[in-house]
């Protein structure tokens, strides 16, 4: 891999390689450290951070899906006032740049998070914060914030305004709205420095004793490689309309079913600077490597010298 | 061996340092699978020179799910990736005493092994053994070449937890037994727990329930327990546990939460 460049820089962030640990797959990095994978990643994105701990009512626990994984999207999460430098791995060696996923229910909870993360001073190593705009509003009737434009813009500028400006926002956002392009570019508007596509899309499992959820209908998400399609997809628009105009330049990370080499190499040509990792870890704690291997190699076979060629190429006839 | 398959897997470092109580954890099928999430099992028994390196068993219950089902139908040389030994033994007493070992379905896959360690430092083995029905027992005869005597109980859910704690509070109230190890699943753990408080022994549980990832990165397994403080809070049962001291974990709230 030595001859291929991999370093990509996503909102003043750089990354020695495209490939970042997904929120809730990687915990707080410790568990990587111990697994000697750490390395393999550009940066880690840790659990949800919320104003105040979540001890929600059942565990997040996850189901298996034909090709993918359901899960409650409101989760039992850590609250800022809480959470202790010494939860986060700064102190290990070789740690890749933490980016703190944010959650809450109104906008001035993500404000509230970005504060905390201030007045602990926590935010001198923060590299960066993911918005989970798949949280829901508890002001309009439990709708997540990516569902709409209103919604999404409202929480970025509150959190923007908590933020050191040097500090790139990553705004998580949901595929499975009427108009992404539309809610996207509410976010980059409040000062978004990248946007993260996608969150797990609405899903539902029936217990077939019970005939009954699994998980609350109400906050239940499916993730893992089923979802590939949908990412690709929501990457593909999100480019698409930054080359038509319709969306001022922005960054895209694709999040949702990537596992492979070739997954990266798809996303990255679809328009992704980057992607994260999130149920291949759970699948392979090894996968980062192998992804990383992958891509390279698909940068190697097209004959480019860097995977910043690879970006957006699908888009060109 | 009646419903559950046996294996032994060929990982050298693991077995060098499995200890009774820990697992490991299995990917299920090969990177292209649709089964994504991982199985966490208990050891069974550990080797660490054999013919062909160190070696591990496990248990599984192809019954239990597709992915258990694909494990089951494991043949010889087929090749899985695994990691372990995953989370905390079960910890032995420094001195010879009394103990009761108890196992139930695929989950006491560690009891013999266990049992064998715990007469290696001169305790008196009793043990439990318990299941729906013959065919989902693990270990009978073995047991009771390790063990001074061999309880067998089969009944079905929930009868088979209240089963379970009525034998275990006879024995407690028959024998000068100084600590309980049991292996099961949460709803059989809990009224094994309860009855063994008043006597004051302390159970040391191997809690197997879903382990999604059976590394430490997803925080599914999550179990509630109390801290010497009375604080209450959650450790993840694959990392932290998946054995736990019986009267610090908060069954009430692991029950409701296992729905």
């Amino acid at each position: 891999m030595s001859d291929i460049g991999t370093e990509v820089e996503i909102g003043g962030l750089r990354l020695r390689v495209p490939v970042i640990g997904a929120a809730g797959c990687v915990a707080f990095g410790r568990e990587l450290v111990r697994l000697g994978v750490q390395d393999d990643l550009g940066a880690i994105v840790t659990p949800s951070l919320t104003a105040r701990t979540r001890a929600a009512a059942h565990r997040a626990v996850l189901r298996e899906a034909p090709s993918g994984l359901l899960a409650p999207t409101v989760r039992p999460s850590y609250g800022v006032e809480r959470l202790r430098p010494t939860a986060l791995p700064w102190d290990h060696e070789g740690v890749p740049p933490v980016i703190v996923s944010l959650a809450g229910n109104t906008s001035g909870d993500f404000a509230e998070v970005a504060s905390g993360l201030r007045r602990g001073s926590l935010m001198r190593r923060v590299a960066g914060v993911e918005i989970q705009l798949a949280s829901v509003d508890a002001k309009n009737s439990h709708r997540p914030f990516a569902y709409d434009e209103f919604g999404a813009t409202k929480v970025v500028a509150r959190v923007r305004e908590s933020v050191p400006s040097g500090v790139p926002i990553f705004a998580k956002l949901c595929a499975d709205v009427t108009d992404l392009v539309e809610v996207a570019r509410g976010c980059v508007k409040a000062g978004a420095s990248a946007l993260v596509v996608t969150s797990p899309v609405r899903g539902l499992l029936l217990d077939p004793a019970t005939l009954r959820p699994v998980i609350d209908p109400a906050s239940s998400g499916l993730s893992g490689p089923a979802l590939l399609p949908i990412t690709l997809r929501a990457v593909w628009d999100l480019r698409a309309a930054v080359r038509s105009g319709r969306l001022p330049p922005i960054p895209l990370v694709a999040v949702g079913g990537i596992r492979s080499g070739q997954d990266a190499a798809a996303a990255l040509a679809a328009g992704a600077s980057a992607v994260q990792l999130g149920t291949a870890l759970l699948h392979d704690p090894d996968a980062a490597a192998a992804v990383v291997a992958g891509l390279v190699e698909a940068v190697r076979e097209r004959g480019f010298d860097h995977v910043l060629d690879l970006i957006g190429i699908a888009h060109d006839h | 061996m009646g419903a559950f398959r046996h294996h032994t897997l060929v990982a050298p470092d693991i077995a060098d340092r499995a200890r009774p109580g820990q697992m490991v954890s299995v990917a299920i099928g090969g990177p292209a699978s649709a089964l994504v999430s991982r199985r966490t099992l208990p050891i069974a028994a550990a080797s660490p020179s054999g013919t062909y390196g160190g070696t591990v068993d496990v248990i599984v219950d192809p019954g239990l799910d597709a992915g258990m089902a694909w494990l089951g139908d494991l043949r010889a040389h087929d090749e899985v990736a695994m990691i372990g030994p995953v989370g905390r033994a079960y910890p032995l007493p420094t001195s010879g005493v009394d103990v009761l070992v108890v196992g139930v379905g695929a989950s006491a896959a560690p009891v013999g092994w266990l049992a064998a360690h715990l007469r290696d430092r001169g305790c008196r083995v009793d043990l439990t053994l318990a299941g729906p029905d013959d065919r989902h027992l693990v270990g009978v005869i073995e047991a009771r070449r390790i063990a001074g005597s061999v309880t067998v109980l089969t009944g079905a859910d929930p009868e088979l937890g209240a089963d379970l704690a009525a034998r275990v509070r006879t024995q407690l109230r028959t024998s000068e037994i100084a600590v309980v190890y049991a292996a099961g699943r949460a709803r059989h753990l809990a009224p094994v727990v309860e009855v063994a408080r008043p006597f004051g022994v302390v159970v040391q549980c191997c809690v197997d329930e879903d382990m999604p990832c059976g590394t430490g990165l997803c925080g599914s397994c999550e179990i509630p327990v109390r801290a010497d403080d009375g604080m209450r809070h959650t450790i993840r049962g694959c990392t932290e546990g998946a054995v736990l001291r019986g009267d610090r974990v908060d069954w009430a709230a692991l029950a409701e939460e296992l729905g």
